[in-house]
Formats: structure tokens, sequence, C-alpha cells
């Protein structure tokens, strides 16, 4: 047995010999290996790019599709809806769909009606006669001379073609009162859903009851349904199976309405029909509803699959049962040697030799330190690894459990559609009942009146009670003030015996140093090596005590904290008994909780009835205000026979809620009206100018331009022989790779170093951080145009710098003006300054991001070994990549469209006077070649220009969307905790 | 023991070797501005700081229309050139350009503060029909570059609203649309808990007095941001200015398109360098300070949302 143990600890210290021999790999074959690790996550990078393209375009159609179709379905709904709106409607409802306001007229509130009225028909007359025209002159764009070639005629009065004399009108102004109209068409359809939905409204409302009644005789649906849910578990997408579950408790109502002979004819048909629409109303319900369920199931099941993923192919889950094997091994390897050496130690004593100078025992001791030592090891990493594996499937637990309680809540709103529209009717067409409010106030009288007596027996005994009340208070403080006392002696106690433990440690590992220190001194050599090894040992055990205490600062704050909770809960409680009831005070306060908790009044009601038990009414008084609320209720309900007194909101209520329940849109009004005419309005122009020959020679007042088709787009891609761009599309192909260039290189260079710089400042041992944040922060603080036009007249050659550098390597810089190899100097230049200008921006996020990385984080890798720089790669990089990834797509962009630093810089110099004459330069971007190409004195193409700013958006928003589903689809994988 | 010590020196001695050359790339082109400031030669020197006797007040004494040193005063050392006193107004051109940049940034700045923080109030506390698709929408339109839409506007503003060429344009411009920038405030009111809002609702508090009284002054670190960075934005825009304004109508220029010039245009380069040195130094000065102070909330603005999200 021992020898089979031995071997198998020969055998697990070769291991780890080997392995440590893996780690200490030449330093060539480590660099070669990381050479092939960088090209193959080079690849892989690459490869997943590449499918994630195709993925995302499939989601882009998959999204797009589904948009139509939901929209498809949308349209359908609002036809359902406006079908039902007409049917369940009067005259004056009817005819609301057709001349705005009407029924609201009819139903006495005038200003509404009116004002919807007037809007009509202004908007009708002014559409009619201005933007009809407007409109229909989108078509030609005011160029009316070529279109009315045709049809000129001679005029004889003048001598001349009638068309000749139609000025050119202006072209711009067409589009945008046209874009004006056809955009202000939207609110005219607002404004006419308001209408109908206004006329449905008062129908209801004056129609209150019979609907009540209606929702009330249809509770056949919702029964079937508590039925199909609770007992038969009844779930169908299938609409022909939903029918036939229904049909019958249709035709059941249907049936019951025409044995009804309280009902007329005209009512009856009005049930049946409403009968109708819940029957369908409902099966879409039942229909969606499911939808839902199994949309949830579905999501369930794939976390119960990932669950199951994790614990049976757990990425370390070989690594925890080899080494659960190697602990079990170790532990009864330990054991044997150690009761081996206890054995022995016995034997070795009775023989008469002390057993510290015998060389097997020695040896087995060794052995069995080292064998102690592998245990605690292995063992600690098997515990995280387990905690690990156990926080991960917590996670998706956490996840289920949401998931779960939402089908709970689902299924407790399955109801039919009868009880949500009668709900709808008393939340939406209840509420402005004036009427209902009355009679609950009768009726809460009443209510009050009928337990008079009750209540004031409770105030009564409140008048005598409130000294003991008082009392209980009063000891309830004293002891809450004893309890805090005793609290807080306890964590003076409590963290005096963490520091007296603590010290009492350091204090016994000091004694053993100064013991070894004169133990040494007069030991002999052989007994040195014993004695150092035991000492060593010792200090071991003491300094894992130590550092298993939690450190002085630890303490500190620890006591502070629980101190300061302490206090907390203390004023709390305090402040709830220090009120000293007067007898009257008391009385009102234990009758109103009776009458808030018990009754369900609202507060101030109560106090208010709590006054008038003050008054001491008598019994008589009382039961004679019952009767004559009573009486009142009944009257009231006499006189207003239709339970409907014709006042939903008037306007002056209307007004005042837009100060409360509808601030939001007083708010939102003016910058969404702001963010319509001067953000979207402008972008839909100029997506259609890309489409005109809008350029320096078709300007209001001397012409007008026209539409063009494809025309810009073909001179950017493909320019014809006749075009003025000739030559165009291939430069501008040069241009395309340079800004993909420019915006990647500047970007990640950015980023990179930024990083690197950020660690640099915020490593331990570096001084003076405030100060080297100060300086790079300031370069962003000066205003970027400034910074930027000094370094562009440093860099010049009869700048500063450009002087500088010809003075010591004896030629010049060249900056904007050598053109060798398409400008690759400038080109270089320019990516250096904007790493001048952009590190300091990363420096900043990236300084905020390494404060708050979890320590554990560092501390659990220690315990697997991981060295500084697999700490970088494996935690800092990804830490902060999960963090700013989202906001590098918008540097990206913010690259492609970085006008500043290329226009400030070189203009987009040198020139490449192949094209245009010279304007598109080496150095340009697609964006500051659009504003020369605008701001051009002679050579102004608008058309064109918009043409490219499409062509960039396009590009930006393709890219931005896949990169946003490459860092949303690597972020959920959980690989932070 | 004794090698990781020194290994930790080495490193840091390394790294404090590669920031200090950095701290003196990065501050170089900041001195040399500041130092030009106070050239009295007016072109570009080639040297990093003026000869000795050079130093002289009398460019920023020239921007403000003050005398200088040897007290006299700006139009008596100014060549004749275009550039230096309007005829009309007898008013120095960057003091003329200072005050149109301070008007728009003014005017931009309280009507974007309001837009914006109302926005984000809407946003944050309101859950009404259409709010995901504004926020969509939002989406979608930020990705348009906004050169897009600059192109139409120039025209737009000349023929509707007969605003050519004047800076008034440009508060039309840089506020309409600031409605958008909410995400920051609203991520700022979101953290303010809604108990708050309900026990003021319950004391009879409407939706308005609740906006006014209790949420703005619980929320003053990030209206002063917003205040700032709207104030802030106008001095610093060279690309929508010149284009609105056009680079012939010089008295309606904003600082940014006149200190392009003063440095860019070839025939003023040499006698206005240091006129623009001084120029920038003045614009720059303040709001160096107030990103300084302010660099917190940026932070926040940056990584708070990729946190949260």
């Amino acid at each position: 047995m021992e020898e089979q143990d031995s071997s198998v600890g020969l055998e697990l210290s070769e291991e780890s010999n080997l392995s440590k021999k893996v780690d200490k790999l030449p330093a060539y074959m480590w660099i070669l290996s990381t050479i092939g690790k960088f090209f193959k996550a080079i690849f892989a990078f690459v490869f997943s790019f590449i499918i994630d393209v195709f993925k995302s375009l499939f989601n882009f159609f998959k999204v797009v599709g589904l948009g139509i179709y939901k929209g498809i379905l949308g349209i359908g709904k609002i036809f359902k809806d406006l079908y039902h709106k007409f049917v369940f409607n009067d005259i004056w409802g009817r005819l609301s769909f057709l001349f705005f306001g009407v029924s609201n007229i009819a139903n006495r509130r005038y200003v509404n009606g009116l004002l919807m009225l007037v809007f009509e028909i202004a908007y009708l007359f002014l559409f009619f006669f201005s933007g009809v025209g407007s409109i229909r002159l989108l078509g030609s764009l005011g160029d009316v001379k070529k279109s009315y070639e045709g049809n000129c005629t001679f005029d004889p009065d003048l001598g001349d073609e009638l068309c000749e004399h139609v000025p050119a009108s202006n072209s711009v102004l067409i589009l945008v009162y046209a874009i004006l109209w056809i955009l202000s068409i939207f609110l005219f359809f607002v404004i006419w859903k308001k209408s109908i939905d206004s006329g449905y409204k008062n129908y209801r409302i004056a129609h209150f009851e019979d609907f009540v009644r209606r929702a009330d005789t249809s509770k056949p649906y919702s029964d079937q349904i508590d039925e199909d849910i609770t007992s038969s578990e009844f779930y169908s997408v299938s609409n022909k199976e939903l029918k036939y579950r229904y049909l019958p408790v249709l035709k059941a109502m249907e049936e019951l309405a025409d044995k009804d002979t309280s009902l007329s004819e005209k009512e009856r048909i009005i049930d049946k029909r409403y009968y109708k629409y819940v029957y369908i109303r409902t099966i879409e319900y039942r229909k969606e509803f499911h939808k839902k369920r199994l949309a949830l199931l579905s999501k369930v099941n794939k976390i119960d699959a990932k669950i199951n993923k994790i614990e049976g192919k757990y990425y370390f889950n070989d690594k925890i049962a080899s080494l659960e094997k190697e602990v079990n091994v170790l532990v009864a390897s330990y054991n044997q040697t150690s009761s081996d050496l206890d054995l022995m130690y016995d034997d070795l004593l009775k023989k008469g030799i002390q057993p510290k100078k015998d060389d097997a025992y020695n040896a087995l001791s060794k052995k069995n330190h080292s064998l102690r030592d592998a245990k605690i090891r292995k063992e600690s990493i098997l515990v995280s690894l387990k905690q690990h594996k156990q926080k991960l499937i917590d996670k998706q637990n956490q996840k289920k459990l949401i998931l779960t309680s939402k089908l709970d809540d689902l299924s407790k709103n399955d109801i039919s559609f009868s009880t949500l529209d009668s709900v709808e009717n008393h939340s939406q067409y209840g509420k402005f009942n004036v009427y209902y409010t009355k009679k609950a106030a009768f009726e809460k009288d009443i209510l009050f009146y009928s337990h008079y007596q009750e209540i004031k027996d409770i105030y009564n005994s409140g008048l005598v009670d409130y000294a003991s009340a008082n009392e209980e208070n009063k000891t309830k403080r004293e002891t809450s003030k004893a309890e805090y006392e005793a609290r807080l002696d306890e964590i003076n106690k409590q963290y005096e015996g963490i520091y007296a433990r603590r010290n009492a440690i350091i204090e016994l590992r000091n004694k053993e140093n100064e013991e070894f220190k004169s133990k040494i001194a007069s030991c002999s050599k052989e007994e040195k090596a014993d004695l150092l090894f035991q000492h060593n040992d010792m200090l071991k055990t003491l300094k894992g005590k130590i550092l298993s205490l939690p450190t002085v600062k630890e303490i500190k704050v620890g006591k502070k904290e629980d101190v300061k909770n302490a206090t907390k809960a203390y004023n709390r409680d305090y402040k709830g008994y220090v009120v000293d009831y007067s007898p009257k005070a008391y009385a009102r306060a234990i009758a109103t909780d009776e009458l808030v908790v018990k009754y369900g009044l609202e507060y101030a009601l109560a106090s208010k009835y709590v006054r008038v038990i003050e008054k001491s009414l008598s019994n008589e008084e009382v039961a004679k205000r019952i009767e004559e609320q009573k009486a009142n209720l009944e009257q009231y309900v006499n006189d207003n026979p239709n339970a409907y007194d014709g006042k939903p909101l008037t306007l002056k209520q209307q007004v005042s809620s837009l100060l409360n329940e509808n601030f939001h849109t007083a708010l939102l009004a003016l910058p969404i009206l702001g963010v319509l005419l001067f953000t979207l309005m402008p972008l839909i122009l100029s997506i259609l100018v890309a489409f005109t020959n809008f350029d320096k020679n078709h300007v209001f007042p001397a012409s007008t331009f026209s539409w063009a088709g494809w025309l810009n787009f073909q001179d950017i891609f493909n320019p014809g022989e006749a075009s003025a761009y000739q030559g165009l599309g291939k430069a501008l192909q040069s241009t395309f790779v340079w800004t993909f260039v420019w915006a990647i290189v500047a970007t990640f260079a950015n980023y990179f170093l930024g990083i690197i710089f950020a660690l640099m400042i915020n490593k331990q041992g570096v001084k003076f951080k405030k100060f080297w944040r100060f300086v790079f922060m300031l370069s962003i603080a000066v205003p970027q145009f400034i910074s930027l036009i000094a370094l562009s007249v440093l860099l010049k050659d009869t700048g500063a710098f450009g002087k500088w550098w010809y003075q010591t390597f004896g030629y010049t810089l060249r900056f904007t003006n050598d053109a060798d190899i398409q400008g690759l100097r400038t080109k270089l230049i320019i990516i250096l300054v904007n790493i001048w200008v952009g590190i300091p921006y990363t420096i900043l996020e990236t300084t905020g991001i390494l404060m708050n990385i979890p320590n554990d984080l560092y501390e659990s890798s220690r315990v697997d070994g991981a060295n500084p720089f697999t700490q970088f790669i494996k935690i800092t990089m990804p830490y902060i990549f999960f963090v700013t990834g989202p906001r590098l797509i918008q540097t990206f962009i913010g690259n492609v469209n970085n006008f500043g630093v290329i226009y400030f810089l070189s203009g987009g110099n040198p020139a490449n006077n192949v094209i245009a004459g010279g304007q598109l330069g080496y150095t340009d971007l697609l964006v500051t070649y659009l504003y020369k190409l605008v701001t051009s004195p002679n050579n102004a193409n608008y058309g064109l220009a918009s043409a490219i700013g499409i062509i960039v958006f396009v590009i930006c928003s393709f890219v931005s969307i896949i990169m946003y589903n490459r860092t949303s689809s690597s972020s959920r994988e959980d690989q932070f905790q | 023991m004794k090698s990781q010590k020194a290994g930790r020196i080495v490193s840091l001695t390394i790294i404090y070797i590669i920031l200090g050359v950095c701290a003196i790339i990065w501050l170089a082109p900041i001195v040399w501005l500041v130092l030009q400031s106070f050239s009295a030669s007016t072109g570009a020197s080639a040297s990093f700081y003026p000869a000795k006797g050079e130093w002289t007040w009398h460019n920023y004494a020239y921007l403000f229309s003050l005398p200088d040193e040897n007290g006299l005063t700006a139009p008596s050392y100014a060549n004749t050139n275009a550039y230096d006193i309007i005829a009309t107004t007898g008013r120095n051109y960057f003091l003329q350009w200072f005050l149109n940049t301070l008007i728009v940034s003014v005017l931009n700045c309280i009507i974007s503060t309001l837009f914006c923080l109302v926005v984000a109030y809407s946003m944050s506390r309101f859950r009404f029909k259409g709010r995901e698709v504004l926020m969509k929408l939002n989406l979608v339109l930020g990705m348009f570059p906004g050169f897009l839409s600059m192109i139409i506007m120039y025209w737009v503003m000349k023929d509707l609203f007969h605003l050519q060429g004047s800076f008034w344009a440009l508060v039309i411009l840089y506020s309409a649309g600031s409605g958008m920038g909410f995400f920051i405030s609203k991520g700022f009111f979101d953290t303010i808990s809604r108990s708050i809002d309900e026990a003021a609702m319950i004391d009879g508090a409407n939706r308005a007095q609740i906006f006014w009284d209790i949420i703005l002054p619980l929320s003053k670190p990030i209206i002063v941001y917003t205040i700032l960075t709207s104030f802030m934005a106008p001095w610093g825009d060279y690309v929508t200015s010149s284009y609105i304004i056009g680079l012939n109508n010089a008295p309606q220029w904003t600082v940014a398109i006149g200190l392009y010039k003063w440095a860019n245009e070839k025939e003023l380069f040499n006698s206005y360098y240091t006129r623009y040195a001084a120029g920038s130094v003045v614009i720059a000065l303040p709001m160096t300070l107030l990103f300084l102070f302010t660099q917190k909330y940026y932070v926040a603005g940056v990584t708070g949302g990729a946190v949260k999200g």
C-alpha cells in the first residue's frame, strides 16, 4: 500500500514538473507560438466577421420582412377598428367620420367640436388652393420652360410664344413646400382619427349602461375561458379549433338575447352584433396570448438546455473530475503518511532515538509536508472552479426565474375580450362620469353613518387609552435606545476581538522570530537546516492565518459601516415612537386607521368623518342622516335616468391636464417640431436633392434645377464620356480606400495606444498620476480647431517644426506638397497628429474603467497561476472592450466623418491634379470632398454632394449594424460575472 | 526579491521616460501657441519662443481695440487691410466676431438646454404611446451625417427665411434639433428615485411643479453639464458656420471662421499670424478651464450608457 501511494505522489510531482517545463519554454519558441496564436486569432476573426456579415444581412431582411408583415396586419387592424367604431355609433358619431367634431357639438362640447371643424375646413381649403399646386409642381420642380415646350402657343398680342414668359421658379422652395404639405397630410389624419375617437367616446359615455349590461351578459365567455385555463388547459393557435370552441357560447348568448323580452327589437340587434364582435376578438386575443406563452416557454426551455449544457459540458469539467481524483489520492496518502509518521515517532522514542535526528523520519515528514501543501493548493483550485461553475448556473437560474414569473403573470391575465372591454368601459369611458362619483359619495356617507356607533366606540376608547399608548411608546423608546447602546457595545467588542486576534497572531510571529534568532545563534550546523525548515513551516501557517484575517483598513471600514447601520435603524425606530399623543390626537389616529383599513376610505375623507364623530351626534340624528342620504341617493338616481350628465372633460380641464398627466405633450411639442422641421425635413430634402441636377449653374433666380434620376450616382461610380466629372469615379475609388484605411487605423491606433498610456499612468508605483492625466487632458480641453490649425502651421516648411526638421535632417518635410505614392507622407503625418489629438479621449475613458475592474478577478486568476501578461490579455482587455466596445463603433463612424483633422491639417492636399481642377486631394476624405464640393466658388455641385453624403450614410449604418450585432453577440456569451 | 525590485525600478524608469517625452510632445504645440501670441513679429516665426526684446502685449491689445504698451491704439499700428476695422460700425473685426459668437452661443445655450432637459424628463418619467418609436427614430436620425442636411439648409435659410450670410441662421440650426441630445440627461433623471415624485404627487403637486421644484434642483450637475456643452459648441464649430454664413461676409463671421481665415489665407497669414495666436489663447483659455472642471461629467456620459446597457 505504502509503496503504491508514494509512487502516485511521485507521479504527481513529475507531472507538475512537466507542466512547469511547458510554461518555461525557451524564448524563441514562445515567440513563435505566440505569433502562431496571433495569426490563428486573426484568421478566426476574419472568418467570423464574414459569417457575421451574412448573418446580419439575413437578420436585416428578416426584420424588414417581419416589419412589413406586421405593418400590413396593423393596417388590417386599423380598418377593423374603424369598422367597429362606425357600427357601434349613433348618427352624430358616424357623421364625424366626414365632418370633424360634429359629434362633440351634438354633445354640447362646442369649443372642441368647433375647433376640429374649423381645422378641417381651413386645411381642406388651403390644401386645394395651395397644397395640391405645390405637390403638382414637385414633378417638374418649377422647370416649366421644358415641360411646357410642346404646348407653347403663339400669342398675337405679344408677338411671342407664351411659354417663354413663364418665370423660372425657385426649385428649393417648391421642394420645401411640397414636402411640408405631404408631411401635413399626416396631421390631417391624426385630427381625423381624433374626431372619430371622440365621436365613439361620446356615444359610449351616453350609452354607458348599455355597454355595462352587454359586458355583463357576455359573462359565459369569461366562464368558458376560465375553465379552459384552469381545468382543461385549453391552448391553441389554430383559428378552426378556437372557433369550434367558442361558437356554442355565442349561440347560447344569442338565444338568451332572443328570449329576453325586456329588450326592444333594435337593442336586440345591437346586442347580437356586439356578441359577435366579442366572439371574433376573443378568438384573436386567445391566439395572441398563446403565441406569447409559447415564446416564453421556448425561452425557458432554451435556458434549461443551457443549464444542462453547463452542467454536462462545462469547459473545466474534465479538470474538476481529475482534480477531485487527485485530491482524493492526495488526502488518502497524506492521511497514510501522517499516521505512519505518528507510529514512527513512537517507535523511535521507544528505541531511545531522537526522532528529529533520524533520517528516515525526516524524509517522511518532509514528504508529509509537501503532500499537505499540494493538497491545499489543489483543493483551493477545485473550490474556485466549482464556484465559477455554480455562478454560471445561478445566473441562468435567475434569468429563468424572471421568465417564469412573467409566465405566471400572463396566465393570471388571460381573460376574455368581453371582460377587457368592460374594464375599458369603466376606465376609459366611466371616469369622466360625474354621475358615478356623486353616487359613490352618497354611498360612502351611508356606509359611514351605518357604522357610526362602532367607530365612535373606538374613538372613545382612544380617549382613555392614550396614556397607555404613550407609556408604551416611551418604553419602546427606552428599549430601542438600550438596544442601540447594547448593539454599539457588541460591535465594539466584536471588532476588538478581531483586533486582538490579529495582534495575537502578529505577536506570536514576532515571538517566533525572536526565539528562532536566539536559537539559531546557539545551535550547531546540523541542527540549523532542520530548524530553518521547521521555522519556515511555522511562518507559512502564521502568514496564512494573518492573510485570512481582515486588514486593519477593512476592520475600520467594517466597523464604521456597522455603526452607521445601527444608528440608522435606531433613528428610524426612535422617530416612530417620538410622538406623545394628546387624548384627542390618539383617538383620532386610531379611528381614522379603522376607517381606512377596514372600510377602504381615502385618508382625507376618513379624517373628515372623524371630525363628525367629535360632534357626538345622537342615535336619532345618525338614523336621520342615513335616511336623508338614502333619499338623496334615490332622488339623484331618479333625476339622472341616462346615468350620463354630458360633462366629459371641459376645455379648461383639458388645458390644465397639459400641466399634469399630459405634461409630456406640452413639453415635447416644441422639441419634436424642431427636430421634424430642422433635422428630419432637411434629410428628406437632401435625399431628394441627390436625384436632381442642383449645382452652381442651376440656382435661382438665373435658373431652376430638375430631376436627374441616378445621374449623380452614375457620376460617382461610372462617369460617362460627356460628364463634367470624367475620372471622378476612379479618383474617388482611392478616396474610398483612404477613408476606410484612415478610419480603421485612426480608431485602433488611438484605442490601443490610449489604453497602453492609461495603463502606464495607472500602474502601481507611478507617481504624479494627476499631473500626467492633466497634461494629456490639456490637448483635448483646447478647442480642436485651434490646436489643429496651430499644428498645421507648425508642420509647414516655413513653420517652426518644418524648419527644425530641415536643420536637423537636411531635407524639407514637405508636409502637404509631396504627392509621391498618393501623398503617403502627408497621410502618415496626419495619422500621427490624430494620435496626438485622440489618445487623451481614450485615456479619459479607460482610466475610469480600469478603476472599476473588480479586484476579485485578478486574485482568483492569481490562484490559477496567471502572470501579469496573461491577466492583461484575459481580464483587463476583455473588460475594457466590453465596456467601450459599443463606443468603438461610434468612434469609427466619427472617424469616417472626421472633417476637422483632415481639413484643418492638410485641407485635403496634396492635390490630385488629374480630377476636377485639383479639387480632390490625396488626403481628402469623402466628407471633406463633400464640403469642398458645396463651398467651391466655381464648381459647386449640391446634387453630387448629397449623393456622396447618402453613400457615406449607407456605409456607416451598414458597418454599425454589423459591429453592433458582433459586440452584442459577444457580450451575450457569459464571459463576465 | 532583489531582482524583482530591480525589475520594477527598470520598468518604472522606462515608463517615466516615455511619459516625460510624451508630455513634452503633447504640451509643445500649446506652449508654442501661447508664446507666439506674445511675439512682436506679425508672421509665423521659426523659433520656438520670441527673441529677447520681441515680447509684447499688443496682439492682445489689438484684439480688444485697447491701447498697447506704447499707448498706441489699434488702428494706428494696423496695416490698411480689409480685416481690421468694420467701416460701418467702426468696430474691430475680432470684437465683432466675438460678439456674434457670444450671441449665438448664449441663445443656443438657453434653447438647447431647455429642449434637452424637457425631452429627457418626458422620456424618463412618462410612459406614453409612441415613446419607443421616438427613441428609435432618434437613433436612426443620429446615424445620418450632419453634412447631409447642412447642404440644403443653406438654401432653406436663404430662400425661406432670408437669413443669407447671417449668424442668426446658426442659432436656429444649432438649437432646433437639440432635443435629440437627451440621452445623458435622461440617464441622470432615471437615477433620481421615483418615490420622490410620488410623494410630491400625494402632497398635491402637479407634474409641472414636480419638474420645476423637485427634479431640476436635484439635477444640478447635469444641468451645468448641458449648459456648458451647448454654450461651448458654437465656439469650436467651423464647418456649419463657414458654410452657412459664407466666406465673404466677414462682419457676420464667428470666431472660428475668423481665426481660420487669419491663419490660413495666404495674404493674411504673414500679417495676422501672431494675432491668430493671441485670439486662440483668448478663446481657448475659458474653454479649457470649463472642460477641466466638467470632465467628470464627460466621463460619466461616455461610460455610463455602456455600463447600464
